[in-house]
């Protein structure tokens, strides 16, 4: 049972009941307290004393609470990382090919691994990423490294896990998040949330991350750290993004990060630009049960030609009016789907079935929820719930297939935004660059 | 501000009523939503513990206690134990957000101020719990009360969690509570009117211990107030 505390940082209350921590281990406080406030060293969030104040002089953490209380009156247990894993010469079970292109990435990746470098891979959606990763995993495997790819968002690990651990048949890889009830088994490579890396200490060699930008990675600082925290010294880390947000831009320019791109699809072809159209007052206009003619024709154009799409809206609480305004205009029933949804995944599955021809939603749904061929709208595009990574996430959702590279994506604004602008200048910057590769 | 429950923002919203009524503003840290969701016990209750009925007539549980033990203990609490509160609690005491405390304060303490008591005595936690929790979730409750520790766990007592029990096996437990004698030297009870508060009011069973330990020491009177019920 010694090997739950590999490279992990643990509270007693995490280990099993019967747990009897062994001779060698490490105890390590978990908070410590300067004159007005107190850091936890499992999150580094700095909170105030009179927060994290218990009766008798104790202090705890609120702020990592989820993970199980880190309080003065406790200790972590620890024991260091021994890599102790079973050898595989040959763990690559995958069988697939990569484009000359994808060829390229996936070598630079492996030499990344192979030095233990900070380095960030700017891939457009659509790149095909997670397969340019298999050489690079294959190679570290072999060399005996503890390996981990994390990212902020569930749902990407919960696709990431059926595929790797098809592509490594012979490994048994250990996926954790915050809504599973399978124990933790300590295992040569392991997929997990940014937040659940909080438990690790010095634990991998080489830790990819996954959708750095997404939600909630990018605003979350102690994320950030548990990243570096989980790393081991000497350990190496690749960040995988579509979408690089100003924090990670800067490192590059700062030379604190690598940075390497892949600016072509995996068919080989750039990214849809974005078209906008300015639509003033077009809330206002809802509100009297219009919507911008514009946007009228360019979804009539679209079901006479049978060219499938989504229409992004900025809230749930659009849908309805939305669809009401739709249903009388095209005279056909409109179909709305959100995050919260019930009927969510059977809708999905209709669009995925070309039952129907659109979908009018607020989010971008999972990821792995790609419709090929499809054309992207959005009505207000320029509302602040869409950042400019999930605008450019958006814009990806078009011409994902080799059989139609292309696609529209057009945007109606209320009026011209900063978001929207910051997605056009990434698309056209990516763009560039993959100009340069297709000559 | 952030809510303590949920996370989401709060907005510091006064409203008509609280302006004009020139009332303090609540504190309680909590979101519209999530304060929404808790039950106060309003309308009429059983007279002996505060169980919300249609009428005030004993209900069932306590004339058991009655037969049982030869004295109704008198309760009142301020909440419905519903699927908010055992949230709220989960929280609070097994995950250990000491912030919580903040939540119900005010108004527990104002429902112990409408009742003339002459000693208050929070149920203690037992000495495993003040290791592992760090607080006793009644104090923490009454910071402007003035509280006296009279009774306290049994040394031999072992710790159960009542809440993992089913209602036979709590009824079932020996008196896990004993007098503090240099407390009880401080404060004497005989002839007093002594409150007992707890969190929550279940079977009964633990505020029937303590307060068939307290009537050994002659109180004129012995009620309890609990969070919930
Ligand atoms: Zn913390
Ligand atoms: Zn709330
Ligand atoms: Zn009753």
């Amino acid at each position: 049972m010694e090997e739950l505390l590999y490279g992990r940082r643990l509270l007693r209350q995490e280990l099993p009941a019967e747990f009897v921590p062994p001779q060698q281990v490490e105890e390590m406080a978990t908070m410590t307290i300067q004159d007005h406030d107190v850091r936890c060293l499992r999150c580094n969030t700095v909170t105030n004393k009179t927060e994290a104040l218990l009766p008798r002089g104790q202090f705890f953490c609120p702020q990592c609470l989820t993970l199980g209380r880190v309080s003065t009156l406790a200790s972590f247990y620890h024991l260091p990382e021994p890599n102790q894993f079973p050898s595989d010469r040959q763990p690559l079970t995958w069988e697939g090919t990569l484009s000359p292109l994808q060829e390229a990435c996936a070598r630079e990746v492996d030499q990344c691994l192979a030095h233990h470098q900070e380095h960030l891979l700017w891939a457009v959606t659509g790149a095909g990423k997670t397969e340019m990763l298999f050489r690079a995993l294959a190679a570290a495997i072999r060399r005996g490294e503890r390996l981990a790819l994390a990212s902020p968002r569930v749902d990407v690990c919960l696709e990431l896990y059926p595929r790797l651990q098809r592509a490594f048949g012979h490994q048994q890889i250990c996926l954790l998040h915050g809504r599973q009830t399978e124990p933790y088994t300590y295992r040569q490579l392991t997929i997990c949330t940014t937040h659940q890396l909080l438990r690790f200490y010095h634990a991998f060699d080489n830790l990819i991350v996954d959708e750095v930008d997404a939600f909630p990675y990018a605003s979350n600082p102690q994320l950030y750290f548990a990243t570096q925290q989980a790393i081991k010294p000497d350990g190496g880390c690749l960040y995988l993004t579509a979408t690089p947000g100003k924090a990670l831009l800067q490192r590059v320019r700062r030379k604190q990060l690598t940075i390497s791109y892949l600016p072509l699809r995996y068919h080989g072809h750039l990214l849809p630009e974005i078209k906008v159209r300015l639509v003033p007052k077009w809330r206002t206009k809802l509100g009297r049960q219009r919507l911008p003619q514009s946007l009228i024709g360019a979804m009539k154009k679209r079901l006479n030609s049978h060219q499938r799409f989504l229409l992004f809206v900025p809230h749930v609480a659009d849908l309805a009016p939305i669809q009401t305004v739709l249903e009388r205009q095209l005279g056909i029933p409109v179909t709305t789907v959100h995050a919260a949804d019930d009927h969510r995944l059977a809708k999905v599955q209709a669009m995925r079935d070309e039952q129907i021809n659109f979908l009018v939603t607020t989010s971008i749904l999972e990821r792995g929820v790609t419709f090929p061929e499809i054309d992207v709208l959005v009505l207000g595009a320029d509302d602040a719930v869409f950042s400019t990574a999930a605008l450019v996430q958006i814009a990806g959702r078009a011409g994902r297939s080799v059989s139609r590279p292309t696609g529209d994506v057009l945007f109606w604004v209320g009026s011209a935004a900063q978001n929207v602008t910051g997605a056009q200048q990434q698309i056209k910057f990516v763009n560039r660059k993959g100009r340069r590769l297709q000559r | 501000m952030k809510c303590l429950l949920c996370g989401s923002g709060i907005k510091n919203e006064l409203t008509l009523k609280q302006l004009l009524a020139w009332q303090p503003v609540q504190d309680h840290q909590v979101c519209q939503v999530c304060w929404g969701r808790f039950e106060w016990i309003t309308g009429a209750a059983c007279r002996g513990c505060g169980h919300p009925q249609t009428t005030t007539e004993l209900c069932g549980q306590c004339q058991e206690w009655q037969q049982q033990t030869g004295f109704l203990l008198v309760n009142r609490s301020l909440l419905h134990y519903n699927e908010a509160l055992h949230d709220f609690m989960q929280q609070y005491k097994f995950v250990g957000d000491y912030r919580l405390r903040q939540v119900f304060a005010a108004p527990l303490q104002a429902m112990i101020a409408t009742v003339s008591a002459d000693v208050i005595v929070p149920i203690p936690v037992t000495p495993a719990t003040w290791k592992e929790r760090g607080f006793n979730q009644v104090t923490g409750m009454l910071s402007h009360c003035d509280w006296k520790p009279l009774i306290e766990t049994r040394a031999h007592h072992k710790q159960e969690r009542q809440s993992h029990k089913n209602r036979q096996e709590r009824l079932a437990t020996k008196q896990p509570f004993e007098m503090v004698g240099a407390a009880l030297a401080q404060t004497p009870i005989n002839g007093k009117r002594v409150l007992l508060v707890d969190d929550v009011y279940t079977t009964g069973r633990t505020l029937y211990h303590a307060a068939a330990l307290c009537r050994s020491y002659h109180p004129s009177q012995i009620e309890s107030i609990t969070l919930a019920r």
